[in-house]
């Protein structure tokens, strides 16, 4: 039985490396050798290389970061805010955010910029869609918190040019609803939704 | 002989089945759970009285896998795991919940063993006592573990609250059609939030960023719940609230307003406005007032103009 170079086993290993430039000149050199009258071995690189060339044609895909073990859901917090993800994609960042704090604190942020807005008059809320999302996570809330400055100031600025009563800080129907939210979560709640009206028997 | 052993042993299970098993908060959480996850549908009829006061109303409702669907007219409320969707009302909520189980408190002591029967269907009746006295008595569906009937006492065993279905059906035909497409108002949990951890017999549960860019903050015993609101600024409660009366309590004036299903507290103090929204029994009520800010006063000038003008 002849003699087996026992690099033989790994020449894949070997080729892969080669062609990543990955091997010392000693190393190199071995992968040399094993190609020397081997057409078998040939054949495998010549493989392993045009896999390669497949690979680098192929366009260039970006993993969304929440997918990453570390990741956040940036601007997918505004999109679900909007009501424009999937079933799937709304049980995900529902489930991302009950677990990362910096996720809902930016979730609370953009919601409270949205009810900002909204609270302007004649503001088309529509219009927060095509708001453009910030690049990076620091840039977003710097932008929140311009947003909301900014709807404050106008805020201020037309209630005071209005004069007249303000209107209440919030109603009662706002607050029992976040009230009710919370208690359907406990067991056996039996509550009486505020927003219906009610009618004697 | 035989017969003799029969007749002794079926006293005996007889005997069993009529004497009140006191249980503990365990049983009382399964039995709250068994009636979240109950189907069923049918009219509903809520009301509270309190200090000779009562409101009460009649709704439908339908319930599968933990969300209720609640209507009465042209309006129709889906309540649930954390989500509340009126629709055709801008004010839906969904609260994303991090710990969905405050524990039920130790004070409370389950009986069972009575049966009853409501609407026709064979029933088990659930006493819950405080520190001996009765506190809840619920009437659990025997096929669906549904609440066919509720009733919560005050700490004199007066009757405060009463909550019984009137029409009842073992199926929730409408909710298999039910699609979440709502746009919520997300109630995001506060991380480091300065709130009592308890007041009165209430532990905290959480806290969320609530309406007006205040602070929600959620209470539990494990049968009764609230939350309090603490909102910036001082607010003339006159303009939340339409039909809320002035209440006294602990020497200190509050405004109150009892709706079917729950009770009302609002009032100011220390630059803030607070309220105060829960199922909980009127003595609770009253504990818990203690251990929060009380209402500011109004001074002799405001009183004496109060006296003159109204």
């Amino acid at each position: 039985m002849a003699d087996v170079n026992p690099l033989w086993f790994r020449r894949k290993e070997l080729f892969s490396a080669f062609l990543d430039g990955e091997l010392s000149a000693e190393e190199a050199e071995l992968v040399n050798d094993l190609l020397d009258g081997d057409d078998e071995a040939k054949e495998e690189f010549r493989g392993i290389q045009q896999v390669r060339r497949a690979l680098r044609t192929l366009p260039e895909l970006e993993i969304p970061g929440w997918l990453l073990p570390d990741g956040h859901l940036g601007e997918l917090l505004s999109a679900y805010l909007d009501g424009e993800l999937s079933t799937a994609e709304q049980r995900q960042v529902s489930d991302h955010v009950v677990s990362c704090a910096q996720c809902r604190g930016e979730l609370h942020d953009l919601d409270r910029a949205r009810i900002a807005i909204r609270s302007l008059p004649g503001v088309d809320t529509g219009q927060l869609a095509q708001i453009p999302p910030p690049p990076t996570s620091r840039r977003r809330r710097l932008a929140v918190a311009g947003s909301v400055g900014i709807a404050a100031a106008v805020a201020l600025f037309v209630a005071l040019s209005l004069g007249g009563d303000p209107e209440p800080a919030f109603s009662l129907d706002d607050l029992g609803n976040h009230h009710i939210a919370r208690a359907s979560a406990e067991p056996g709640f039996a509550v009486f939704p505020p927003a219906i009206e009610v009618s004697g028997p | 002989m035989m017969t003799r052993r029969l007749v002794i042993l079926g006293t005996l299970v007889s005997a069993l089945v009529l004497v009140a098993i006191p249980a503990g908060a365990d049983e009382l959480s399964d039995y709250l759970d068994e009636t979240d996850q109950a189907t069923y549908s049918g009219r509903r009829l809520i009301g509270t009285t309190w200090d000779g006061l009562e409101r009460m109303g009649v709704v439908e409702v339908e319930q599968l896998g933990g969300m209720a669907m609640v209507s009465s007219g042209h309006t129709y409320v889906m309540v649930g795991d954390g989500k509340v969707h009126a629709i055709g009302s801008p004010h839906a909520a969904l609260a994303f919940v991090l710990d969905a189980s405050a524990p039920v408190s130790h004070g409370y002591q389950v009986a069972m063993g009575e049966t009853a029967t409501h609407l026709g269907r064979s029933a088990a009746v659930v006493e819950v006592t405080e520190d001996g006295m009765l506190r809840m008595r619920m009437v659990i569906d025997e096929d669906t573990s549904a609440p066919l009937a509720t009733e919560v006492f005050d700490d004199e065993g007066n009757l405060f609250r009463y909550s019984t279905m009137i029409e009842f059906s073992a199926s929730a035909p409408s909710m298999h059609d039910y699609e979440d497409v709502g746009e919520y108002r997300t109630m995001v949990p506060l991380d480091g939030a300065v709130v009592p951890e308890t007041v009165g017999p209430y532990g905290l549960v959480d806290v969320y960023g609530g309406p007006a860019d205040g602070e929600q903050a959620f209470y539990s015993d494990g049968l009764f719940t609230f939350s309090l609101f603490a909102i910036e600024g001082s607010t003339n409660i006159d303009d939340v609230v339409t039909d809320g009366r002035a209440w006294s309590s602990g020497g200190f004036e509050y405004v109150r307003v009892i709706a079917p299903a729950e009770v009302w507290v609002l009032w100011n103090a220390s630059g803030s406005t607070y309220a105060l929204v829960g199922d909980l029994p009127p003595d609770h009520l009253e504990e818990v007032l203690v251990d929060l800010p009380r209402p500011a006063q109004r001074n002799w000038f405001g009183r004496v103009w109060d006296k003159l003008f109204g």
